[in-house]
């Protein structure tokens, strides 16, 4: 049974990916400077997406945390304004990319993006799931930030 | 090999730590469930825990009707999510008030638990509870219902795990257990609340959560306050929690 926070947050980055019916998820946070940090993802595929997002400083999880909504995008390889294609440039596999800013209190704290290997037109189903995975994975951060702080045995309801 | 960057990984969780006071597992277990039935458009959820000999008790539901769910299952030892404990597999059920299997069950239902699923909840591979859905009327589940339900039980079990990460196996069980004792008190408030307003069970447990939730405040704690069993700090007057 993995224990440590790495091997928890792929698992469920990997169980996130599977109710949302996508090929892989990936995870940017805001570091203690502001600036959004690639964090992980389930595969290859979704760390290149979100280093080069990281590097680039533009791309669909930017834009979102930017704007602070949903940001889907069919075809990232297609011709701006409708993709990425310098980003996609340096994640030539991924091409469908949904990406949820992750809230908290009201403010940023980073964002979770769904990816597929086929282009695909996200419909409004899939944005709202993806929105709700989005709460979840809020829930899970603020877990994994408390168990280093949370030591007395105060039952919560 | 993980895909997660681990020093990236506390640079952020750092961040969050910030100025946040710690929640707790269980408060956190109460919205998890909280997320599910609106992420697949289900009437409502709920967790049961098994104790050390193995019997299942509620720890939350989203709702009334959910309560009784969980609520008629403690008490009669029966029930889709009982069997799905036991049984450590998904069990479904199309009409719970219906079905033959557990017959005891139907007089202790709210009438709109209808359709009803259960999955196993695990750690190190060994059932510790349930995650339990429900439909306000008759439904047919199928294969990727209880796909999708493993799915979301494998994220709890995920959070678990991260709980019971640095020796905290001993607080979690603490607060599992504290979160299923005060169920007695929680249930105790409702009465009280339905006495005094002539509310329905529904209508009190609502109040008691909207509270506890515009105060920021644990159910457990405002429904031992209710009762004088905490003192009344914090209470300007408990008869406004409705």
């Amino acid at each position: 049974m993995a224990s440590d926070a790495p091997s928890v947050l792929e698992n469920i980055l990997t169980g996130m990916a599977d109710l949302a019916g996508v090929d892989g998820a990936a995870l940017m946070l805001l570091d203690g400077q502001d600036r959004l940090r690639a964090i992980g993802a389930t595969d290859d595929d979704g760390v290149l997406l979100e280093s080069a997002q990281e590097s680039v400083g533009d791309g669909p999880a930017i834009e979102s945390a930017a704007s602070g909504g949903l940001v889907a995008i069919p075809d990232l390889h297609a011709a701006r304004p409708v993709g990425f294609p310098n980003v996609a440039v340096h994640a030539p596999p991924v091409r469908a990319v949904l990406s949820v800013p992750l809230i908290e209190d009201r403010e940023l704290i980073g964002v979770l993006d769904f990816y597929a290997r086929d282009g695909r037109v996200w419909d409004r189903t899939e944005a709202e799931a993806g929105a709700r995975l989005g709460e979840l994975m809020v829930i899970v951060l603020q877990v994994l930030a408390e168990i280093r702080t949370d030591r007395a045995p105060s039952g919560q309801l | 090999m993980t895909h997660i960057d681990p020093e990236a990984l506390v640079a952020s969780l750092r961040r969050l730590q910030k100025d946040r006071a710690a929640t707790g597992i269980v408060h956190h277990l109460e919205r998890i469930v909280q997320v599910v039935d609106r992420l697949f458009g289900y009437s409502g959820a709920g967790l049961m825990f098994a104790e050390e000999d193995r019997t299942l008790r509620y720890l939350f539901a989203t709702d009334e009707r959910g309560r009784s769910l969980e609520r008629a299952q403690a008490v009669t030892g029966q029930g889709p999510c009982v069997a799905a404990y036991a049984g450590d597999t998904a069990v479904t059920t199309a009409d719970v008030r219906a079905d033959r299997r557990w017959p005891a069950l139907r007089e202790l239902l709210h009438p709109e638990v209808r359709g009803v699923a259960g999955v196993p909840i695990r750690l190190g591979g060994v059932p510790v509870g349930t995650l339990n859905v429900y439909q306000d009327a008759p439904h047919e589940w199928q294969e990727s219902d209880a796909q999708a339900l493993h799915a979301y039980a494998h994220v709890i079990e995920q959070v678990l795990v991260a709980s019971m990460e640095a020796d905290e196996k001993a607080v979690l069980a603490d607060q599992l257990q504290y979160a299923l004792d005060y169920r007695v008190v929680i249930e105790r408030a409702i009465g009280y609340l339905m006495g005094k307003h002539d509310l329905t069970a529904s209508q009190a447990f609502t109040g008691l959560r909207k509270q506890a939730r515009d105060s920021r405040r644990k159910v457990s704690e405002l429904a031992a306050e209710l009762l004088g069993e905490q003192g009344q700090r914090n209470v300007a007057n408990p008869d406004h929690v409705v």
